[in-house]
């Protein structure tokens, strides 16, 4: 069993929000109420007097910062508002008191007047020549967080400009038979963790400290270091438990504010934020996406191309990656012989996008298998035939340059559609497939260290955020040790003692991570055999290690027998250390991605013609995992993914009215719900044992998320008739369709 | 948030805890359960200094049949009221509606009276019990009276109940016909709610979210008229007419003319379960 859980359903899981440090005092952020104004004047005087607060940070306080505004990719940022807001929500003060409730009541003193500014509270408005311009001042940063340079365009609020090529989309469009076009749209999406954003920050002797539910602590590391002009070596990030993320709390968050807000109250602060709070830290990006596609004589794809334009947001934080890989991830598993995919993110006056699930995954899924199917119904043909005619096969290349296909489309899809048919003859279902290639970097660090009482110390990066990442560690440094998984503590991320991690994220933490504590634990075994050979007088062939020590030929020792025979007293300890980098495997990890993660979808729904209520009846999801290293721990991801992934189909929506969030609070957002979920539902796990992770596994966690909203949509559009292209498909959007259809045959 | 401080105060008696309202005026309230309450003052949209808690009142809870009516005591919790024995006898339809309202945590711990003391107008507890043509008892320190559910709701958040006046019972007459509810749920709350209880004659009731419990008059003739043979088409027309000068609310959860629909739907279901449940209903 996963060794998190037991803790977890037993109350003695420590979260972040149950932290608490000696001397802490509580901070509560005040928020913009205006999409986009000038601060003209700010009184904190109220707030400074009221009972219990110890100061109030303000944007007046950038002084305390050696470098006050922050970002991933353009440092667009202030770490608190200094003369302007951009999005309701923008943290403009934060009140920092000796309780949370005195906290909270005094941030309702402060005042802020400000002078509004024109918004863009659209991509459409930000698009247009006259917009307001959000940045003025483009300062990007080049390979800080993810590889490359954003490519906006200065003097509009454009923060990223993408182009995906192959071949000539004009003249194949000029020799096409027919030519397919439609457009698809995509809402803001909430990740809606169950625990919101938290952290404690303090400032002593030996630095910073923070301790934060944070799945990119290195990054968060890195941020600090440079807003507080601090070397990185005394700036030290601790993640206990995090109660979710699903991105939204990847790259950096909430901590330079709170960090800011300990530096000025000269004591430890805490900032935990609410639900609603945490729904205006971060979204998934909002998309357009118009899909135009070519056929020639004898229904051959001949061309593809996309226009993508996401809503980023306030800031760009890793938007500008997310856009690149939506361009990727439109491609789909098909031949496409010429593409051409254009993808912008534009800043407009609503909550900054980030990293979800998948990023730009979802967006661009929906758009291109949705269009799949429309095309096969035009043109009279079953959409799993039509696919099947322009699936790639292993080995081939899905975008020019990237490591060609390592998994069989076709299997994966046969699989998905024989789960829902099961001898029903069900003519009707709803199909999607995708490929994603995760932006993993491959570079990450573990120790492992092996006591004399035969416990064993695992320090990693590598954040149980609720995936089961502590487990699959744990059983991978148990068999490479030969012990039993009880013995195998895996220590909270802490940057103090574990290496260097890109972070948690991107499906890569079983393989990367993975693989360094395998080599990590191989390196203690090493030192081990070593050992046991100086001491013992023997050959290390003759040397292997055993549950809870060491065999020398027939006999078994302990490791304390190990170390009092080597130290003379039976202490010591021996410590593998490992590190992955891009030339790891004999250069293996170097071509990016590590591996394809890809999805195959498939469902039946019903629909109430009275009111529109869609119901899933029945799921199948498919995914080529490598190898399963914790089977219901997989499963649960897999499955998770898609119930996450059930939502944008059906329900979520952060509606932004001229800017003002209308949705942003769990009370007006309907999230799925267990009883939203069919008991005929199907998980295939494709093992085939050739990934490059540990034991033959690839990554996984992300791929489920991507098929189910154009299942639904293709399964509605077969077998209803109806044909949505705006997400969610609320009941009432499918009944105003169904209306629309019955008013047509009438 | 949290909610500003207040002073919590547990009276014994009714007249004590009319008496401790009436003496603090507008910063006080009664506490029933706490399920709307707490949330609007943790979102800082009510303000009180003085919350009076009727729970350790004693004999607010009970349920039971008194003569020819089911009392429910306005204290006892939703679930309280669906785990009745009484209730699922006399009035099944009203059981069910209390297993179903919003979530487990809300059932235990939210009253019937909490609930239509709010005045919440997208609850769904008001439109059936003006269906069944409940009374409602409100006492204070010096007076008590009887009035029909149907006059109790005025508006949204509105009540005939006076600040120091406290619902202590709910009677719901027996003997008097069948009795069905079905409700539009696509969110947190109803969109639509319908309530048809028939003794002489079909009572028709609609919830749309927009203020009171609407009684559908042109719709109750009809079902009189051609009791069981109704076509939905001229159900769907009857209940448009009656809704016609309704101001429907139309915001993100659902424009108005699909609102205008689904309590056509919400009536055309609640008159099929209605066909379903004679004749045992209330009788």
């Amino acid at each position: 069993m996963r060794p998190d859980l037991l803790e977890k359903v037993s109350g003695k899981a420590e979260f972040i929000s149950d932290v608490s440090i000696d001397g802490m005092a509580y901070g509560k952020v005040v928020r913009s109420t205006e999409p986009h104004a000038r601060i003209i004047g700010m009184d904190v005087s109220r707030a400074e007097q009221a009972n219990g607060v110890v100061c109030v940070l303000t944007g007046a306080d950038s002084g305390l910062l050696t470098q006050t505004d922050w970002g991933l990719f353009y440092e667009d940022r202030p770490v608190i508002a200094r003369d302007r807001v951009r999005y309701v929500g923008e943290p403009v003060a934060v009140v920092v008191a000796d309780t949370q409730a005195r906290a909270e009541a005094a941030s309702r003193l402060v005042v802020v007047e400000y002078e509004q500014l024109s918004i863009c509270a659209t991509p459409e408005q930000a698009l247009a020549g006259d917009a307001p311009v959000l940045h003025e001042d483009f300062r990007p940063i080049s390979d800080f967080y993810f590889k490359g340079t954003a490519r906006g365009q200065a003097g509009t609020n454009v923060f990223q400009d993408y182009l995906l090529e192959r071949g000539d989309v004009d003249s194949a469009e000029r020799s096409a038979q027919r030519i397919f076009e439609h457009s698809y749209s995509f809402p803001g999406i909430a990740h809606f963790a169950m625990e919101p954003h938290c952290a404690i920050a303090r400032f002593d002797h030996a630095g910073l400290t923070i301790w934060s539910g944070a799945q990119s602590p290195t990054a968060v590391q890195k941020v600090l270091a440079r807003v507080f002009g601090l070397p990185i070596a005394r700036v030290r990030v601790i993640v206990p438990y995090v109660g979710g993320g699903f991105g939204g709390k990847a790259s950096v968050k909430i901590e330079p504010l709170v960090a800011a807000a300990a530096r000025k109250a000269g004591r430890p602060v805490k900032v935990l934020l609410s639900a609603e709070e945490s729904m205006l830290t971060c979204r998934r990006l909002a998309a357009i996406i118009t899909i135009r596609t070519a056929i020639d004589a004898e229904g051959a794809i001949l061309s593809r191309t996309g226009d993508i334009v996401m809503d980023g947001g306030a800031y760009a934080d890793t938007g500008p990656a997310v856009a690149l890989k939506s361009a990727h991830r439109l491609v789909g598993p098909y031949r496409l012989p010429n593409l051409r995919i254009r993808a912008r993110a534009v800043y407009t006056n609503t909550v900054p996008g980030a990293a979800f699930r998948s990023i730009g995954g979802p967006q661009a899924v929906w758009a291109t298998e949705s269009h799949m199917d429309e095309i096969a119904a035009e043109l009279g043909e079953d959409p799993v035939d039509f696919r099947s005619r322009h699936l790639l096969q292993r080995g081939d290349e899905v975008i020019d340059n990237l490591r060609p296909l390592d998994v069989d489309p076709t299997v994966m899809m046969d699989a998905a559609v024989e789960a829902t048919t099961k001898g029903h003859n069900h003519a009707s279902r709803g199909l999607a497939l995708a490929v994603t290639d995760p932006g993993i970097l491959p570079v990450a660090g573990a120790i492992v260290r092996v006591h004399a009482d035969g416990s064993v110390e695992v320090r990693s990066m590598s954040v149980e955020i609720g995936q089961g990442v502590r487990g699959v560690l744990q059983r991978i440094v148990a068999e490479t040790l030969s012990q039993p998984p009880e013995v195998i503590h895996i220590l909270d991320p802490d940057t103090a003692g574990a290496p260097y991690d890109w972070g948690t994220g991107a499906s890569r933490s079983s393989m990367i991570m993975g693989l360094a504590v395998e080599k990590a634990a191989g390196d203690a075994v090493s030192k081990l055999l070593a050992l046991a050979s100086e001491a013992f007088e023997l050959e290390t062939t003759a040397i292997s290690l055993a549950p809870g020590g060491l065999k020398l030929g027939d006999k078994t020792v302990s490791f304390g027998d190990l170390f009092h025979a080597a130290h003379g007293i039976d202490s010591g300890d021996v410590t593998g250390q490992a590190s992955i980098t891009p030339r790891s495997l004999d250069g293996k990890l170097a071509q990016a991605p590590l591996f394809w993660e890809t999805a195959a979808a498939a469902c039946t729904v019903s629909v109430d013609p009275d009111t529109g209520v869609v119901a899933l009846d029945t799921y199948a999801g498919v995914a080529d995992i490598g190898r399963a290293l914790n089977r219901s721990a997989a499963e649960g991801q897999e499955e998770g993914a898609a119930v996450q992934g059930l939502g944008h189909a059906l329900f979520e929506n952060l509606v932004f009215d001229d800017g003002q969030p209308m949705t942003a609070m769990p009370l007006l957002y309907r999230v799925p719900r267990l009883s939203d979920v069919p008991a005929d539902w199907t998980t295939v796990l494709i093992e085939n044992g050739d990934g490059l992770g540990p034991m033959g596994a690839k990554g996984m966690g992300e791929g489920g998320i991507l098929g189910m909203a154009p299942a639904i949509a293709n399964a509605l559009a077969r077998d209803h008739g109806v044909r949505l292209r705006d997400l969610p498909m609320t009941p009432e959007r499918v009944w105003t369709a169904l209306s629309a259809r019955k008013w047509h045959a009438s | 948030m949290r909610p500003d401080p207040f002073t919590y105060h547990q009276p014994k008696s009714l007249a004590e805890a009319s008496s401790l309202v009436a003496e603090l005026g507008d910063g006080a309230t009664f506490y029933a359960g706490g399920t709307e309450l707490l949330l609007l003052m943790k979102m800082q949209l009510a303000e009180y200094r003085h919350l009076v808690n009727l729970k350790k009142i004693d004999g607010l809870k009970t349920i039971g049949v008194e003569h020819d009516r089911l009392v429910i005591g306005a204290l006892a919790t939703h679930c309280d009221i669906a785990l009745s024995t009484a209730v699922s006898k006399h009035c099944p339809s009203l059981s069910r509606l209390c297993s179903e309202i919003a979530n487990i945590r809300v059932r235990v711990a939210g009253t019937i009276g909490g609930n239509l003391c709010f005045a919440e107008p997208r609850a769904d507890p008001p439109v059936l019990l003006v269906a069944l043509d409940a009374g409602l008892q409100l006492v204070s320190a010096h007076a008590s009276r009887v009035i029909p559910a149907s006059e109790f709701f005025l508006g949204p958040f509105e009540t005939a109940r006076k600040p120091d006046e406290i619902l202590t019972t709910i009677e719901i007459p027996l003997g008097t016909g069948a009795a069905s509810f079905e409700r539009m749920k696509q969110g947190n709350y109803s969109l639509a709610t319908a309530a048809i209880s028939r003794s002489d004659c079909h009572q028709t009731w609609i919830g749309y979210g927009g203020g009171p419990p609407k009684r559908l008059n042109g719709t109750g003739a009809l079902l009189d008229r051609d009791d069981g043979r109704t076509s939905e088409e001229a159900l769907f027309a009857a209940v448009a007419e009656d809704i016609f000068d309704l101001e429907i609310p139309s915001d993100l959860e659902a424009g108005e003319s699909y609102r205008r629909h689904l309590i056509a739907v919400a009536v055309k279901r609640a008159l099929a379960s209605l066909h379903e449940t004679e004749p045992t209903g209330v009788h």
